[in-house]
């Protein structure tokens, strides 16, 4: 059997309270509670829990709207209809904005009254089940995160490793032709997992689910590393990494993994963005309580008038295609959402500045905590 | 001369398979198993010289208890000196950092990790960095 519906009245006048209540007597779903004026109206919404409000918006003490904002602003659920003289229809449609469902015009008929209410409950339930559908997904995008990391990476990696053993000979002897179209397969695959592996890193960071404790961490150690893992890629495109490290080693607290992700997403960048024979410079520099780390290169630069989205989700630079010496134009555009989101994460700031023709430079600025040893 | 032995345990068969191609061809007589317990009896029952493991087997770390048990339980005490090479996509995964080093010692006994893919030079390069490792009498890592 269905659930009874309950009703909240609140009304000034007598009659009209007793008229809906008997209206609703007859009618044995309904349980109904009346309220004299907002104040006990407001005190019965907690006890009563209704399913719709009726709310009179001509009452000595709160004015309706107020009531209405209030109403909602205690409990979501119900359906708040309001119940107005012909005079104040207008500030009727005004609540409307302040979460009131409908109006019903005095004087009405007992049918006009269950149909506001009937429509009423449809909406408060439409309401309701929205609200689960938006819980619903924000679990589902929590379960996407891992489904993602496993379900679909494994058969990526797995396309990945019948390329490699097709491209090492394994499977029997390739044809030069068949092998360019295999190369080509297994850039593309490596695209995707790269895609999703970096998605996963900002689904991770989001959630702040950093799992290791901060450590000292070796600033120009992080630089070393990054530009050592880019060489390869620098050399393939004809462009140079060129270093400057103080004489100390200055020390930040950080998760080193994460950070040594920022400086290899900025130095990845500036070598994607260099062009031919280009140099990519990163300096690190203590200053007072602070290490800045820069990373400079000397490509075309990022408009002016993008530099504030730089940091956005899926920011490029919105000139796809390649680069006119051929290379490719770097893709996703979530590197330096992640740059921003760890940085900031271990309390310290990163900016931008770019020239035309000129290049791009980024410094990222982190509290210091001394010198390594 | 002899071939080595291998182990390999991994969930995923069709992976499993990719990787065959390479191994095979490159004169390792391959075991495969596809979970935890089956990679523990296939250990028992064939002996290997090397066990190539995968970390996330089912919804599980698997991978991670097979390489305790192997490394630390009595049971398995006759084959604790067997070289584990990890191949996982884990280090990626979100929320599933190992702490500092991949190959920790007491979170994760190990002696070589790759990460999926593996450019099959590179795996055959560690395979047979481990077995000569091995040979020459040096302990686990």
């Amino acid at each position: 059997m269905a659930k009874n519906v309950k009703l909240l009245i609140i009304d000034d006048e007598e009659v009209v309270r007793d008229s809906c209540a008997q209206a609703f007597r007859r009618k044995t779903r309904y349980e109904v509670e009346l309220a004299a004026d907002g104040d006990a109206g407001l005190r019965l919404l907690g006890e009563v829990k209704p399913d719709v409000v009726l709310v009179d918006l001509m009452m000595p003490g709160i004015c309706g709207t107020e009531l209405v904002r209030r109403l909602r602003a205690a409990d979501p659920h119900p359906a708040i209809i309001v119940i107005t003289g012909y005079a104040t229809v207008a500030s009727a449609v005004e609540t409307m904005q302040e979460g009131a469902c409908g109006y019903l015009a005095k004087p009405f008929t007992p049918d006009e009254l269950y149909a506001a209410v009937e429509k009423g409950l449809e909406k408060s339930m439409r309401q309701d089940a929205d609200a689960a559908r938006l819980r619903q997904r924000e679990k589902t995008q929590d379960r996407f995160v891992t489904f993602v990391s496993h379900e679909l990476r494994s058969p990526l990696n797995t396309v990945q490793q019948y390329l490699e053993a097709m491209l090492s000979g394994a499977t029997g002897e390739v044809a030069e032709e068949q092998k360019k179209i295999f190369e080509r397969m297994s850039s593309s695959v490596h695209g995707l997992i790269d895609l999703v592996n970096e998605w996963l890193n900002v689904s991770r960071i989001r959630s702040g689910r950093m799992t290791a404790p901060f450590a000292p961490v070796s600033v120009c150690g992080l630089v070393r590393a990054a530009a050592e893992s880019l060489r390869p890629l620098a050399g393939a495109r004809g462009v140079s990494i060129e270093l400057e490290l103080p004489g100390d080693d200055p020390a930040v607290p950080g998760d080193r993994t994460c950070l040594e992700r920022v400086v290899t997403n900025l130095v990845d960048n500036a070598i994607k963005y260099s062009p031919k024979r280009g140099v990519v410079r990163v300096k690190v520099a203590g200053e007072g309580g602070e290490v800045r780390i820069e990373v400079r290169d000397t490509g075309r630069g990022i408009p002016e008038e993008d530099l504030p989205r730089v940091f956005d989700d899926f920011y490029t630079t919105g000139r796809s295609g390649a680069h006119k010496d051929g290379n490719e134009m770097p893709g996703y555009g979530i590197g330096l959402a992640i740059v921003k989101q760890i940085v900031e994460l271990h309390s310290g700031s990163v900016r931008v500045s770019s020239r035309a023709g000129e290049g791009t430079a980024f410094v990222i600025s982190l509290p210091k905590i001394g010198a390594i040893s | 001369m002899a071939k080595y032995k291998l182990l390999m345990v991994d969930d995923d068969k069709n992976y499993v398979e990719a990787l065959l191609y390479v191994l095979n061809l490159n004169n390792y007589d391959v075991a495969v198993a596809y979970s935890k317990d089956e990679g523990l009896a296939r250990l028992k029952e064939t002996n290997p010289d090397l066990i190539i493991l995968d970390v996330m087997m089912g919804k599980r770390a698997d991978g991670m208890l097979f390489a305790r048990k192997v490394r630390r339980s009595k049971e398995y005490a006759a084959y604790a000196g067997v070289p584990i090479l990890v191949l996982t996509s884990i280090r990626e995964q979100t929320g599933f950092f190992f702490p500092g080093e991949a190959k920790n010692p007491v979170f994760f006994p190990i002696d070589e990790l790759l990460e999926k893919p593996v450019k099959p030079v590179q795996l055959l390069e560690k395979i047979a960095q481990l077995l000569e490792r091995r040979e020459a009498g040096a302990g686990p890592a």
